[in-house]
């Protein structure tokens, strides 16, 4: 396994108990080895990886299905497992609901993300996808006001940004923390860097489809960039969770992807390493066969020279947000936008210097170290 | 709470449904975990009913008397309306959606 490959990390971290949970439910699932039940701190260890994981669902699938030998206790357990994750779920689809509903008032257009928009549209039953925060998708020019909501309502953000208007114009988003614990992500595009800033953030508002939550119809991305997303998400982590993973199964197993739309799309975005890699990493961290076209497109997929040095800047062992930052600027289309980044990056406020790396002379060295081969 | 009122799910409810229960969150701050006999009793104000019904409702299904029935219901009726999850139709909507 090389160390520089992320699908072969990902895949050697999930032990085979974990892959059998996983891969529940799913064609060519794998089953536990042996017929007996995990020792007592196996399965403590399993348990805690299945909440890290998000999967709790799949957990007492598995043991119900017979793929993995348990004991009534342990079946308890994990039943117990399930239940404290979903009583996080409506917590955080509560919050969801009121944010929507706020931002609608507000008219600001607006699409739920990730974890409950999939759980709701794309798997059977809600309860077989678990959350951990509420993840939102704003336009650019709505990405200040709708943060600027949440920070009223008593939330934080975390990160500064370099000047004025760059997040709006070129960052993903930013994280608000809210006074009750809870994390909402306001996105402006899927992902920072040099993937986030080559697609097309118009074409995210092309269609949507809706969710119903406690009462309130809360729009989601269609199902091209649902999965567009999911893809994204799993291929530019480092250590994308296995519900992720999860999530671009269920959608490919639907029949209902449209494969000519998400490879038009994604050729548009110049984005189709990441769905390539985000398939791959799945079938392989799950042990399963994927259906058909785009499972055969993803492996005979060559990466683009851009793409090629955008997917290093991730999920490799040489990746950063800093490499991230840096190669944004061959994903920016129009030389008046490259100067307000580059702008923006070299010269940043006074604020984020002091936050970050001190001094303007410290944060060019840091600059010409990213431009040296082999230089982290 | 009189038994002759009428009482029915509100209508803002976040839920989920395990194989054996329902995990429903409404006006309160804690999601309850509704197992067993009170996942029977909450959902049998899916439309307005009367606490006294339930309590009918109960001691048939478990072979109970009324009376023995009417101590295991009320209380669950009880925290249901404490948690904003069952409230009288005037204040709730009677369909839940998910």
């Amino acid at each position: 396994m090389s160390v520089a490959d992320p699908t072969a990390l990902r895949s050697a971290l999930v032990t085979p108990t974990l892959r059998v949970v996983a891969a529940q439910g799913l064609e060519g699932a794998p089953v536990a080895e042996g017929s007996s039940p995990l020792g007592a701190r196996a399965f403590l260890e399993l348990i805690g990886r299945v909440a890290a994981e998000r999967i709790p669902y799949h957990l007492v699938a598995a043991i119900e299905s017979g793929a993995l030998p348990a004991t009534d206790e342990q079946y308890e357990e994990a039943k117990r497992c399930h239940e404290s994750a979903l009583a996080v779920d409506v917590c955080l689809e509560r919050v969801l609901a009121g944010i929507s509903e706020r931002l609608t008032a507000a008219g600001i257009d607006h699409r739920a993300l990730k974890g409950m928009a999939v759980a709701h549209s794309d798997y059977d039953d809600p309860a077989m996808r678990s959350s951990g925060d509420v993840d939102l998708l704003v336009e650019g020019k709505h990405l200040d006001a709708a943060v600027e909501m949440l920070v009223t309502d008593g939330g934080r953000t975390l990160f500064l940004e370099p000047r004025p208007g760059f997040r709006a114009r070129f960052e993903k988003g930013v994280c608000v923390e809210r006074e009750d614990g809870f994390e909402v992500d306001v996105h402006r595009v899927f992902c920072s860097g040099p993937f986030g800033l080559s697609l097309v953030a118009d074409d995210l508002f092309d269609d949507h489809a809706e969710v119903v939550l406690g009462g309130t119809a809360v729009p989601v991305l269609g199902r091209t960039q649902r999965f567009l997303h999911v893809c994204y998400h799993a291929a530019l982590s480092k250590r994308p969770r296995l519900s992720s993973l999860r999530d671009i199964a269920e959608i490919d197993r639907s029949g209902r992807l449209n494969a000519d739309e998400v490879l038009e799309t994604s050729r548009r975005w110049r984005g189709q390493a990441a769905v390539a890699r985000g398939l791959r990493v799945t079938s392989e961290t799950l042990g399963v066969e994927l259906d058909g076209t785009l499972r055969r497109w993803a492996d005979s997929y060559e990466p683009t020279r851009f793409e090629a040095a955008a997917l290093r800047a991730y999920a490799s062992e040489e990746g950063s947000y800093a490499r991230q930052a840096a190669l944004g600027l061959w994903a920016i289309r129009s030389w008046r936008d490259r100067a307000a980044y580059a702008r923006a990056l070299l010269l940043p406020s006074h604020e984020y210097l002091r936050a970050r790396e001190g001094s303007l002379s410290m944060r060019w060295r840091h600059a010409i170290n990213l431009g040296r081969p082999g230089r982290r | 709470m009189s038994d002759s009122v009428r009482l029915v799910k509100a209508g803002r409810t976040f839920y989920r449904k395990t194989s054996d229960a329902t995990v429903a969150l409404c006006t309160s701050n804690e999601p309850m975990v509704l197992r067993g006999s009170a996942r029977i009793v909450y959902d049998a104000f899916e439309s307005p009913t009367r606490p006294d019904d339930v309590i009918d409702l109960v001691a048939a299904a478990f072979d109970m008397s009324s009376g023995e029935a009417r101590a295991a219901v009320e209380p669950i009726v009880e925290e249901l309306v404490a948690a904003g999850l069952i409230g009288p139709p005037s204040s709730t909507t009677a369909e839940i959606t998910s």
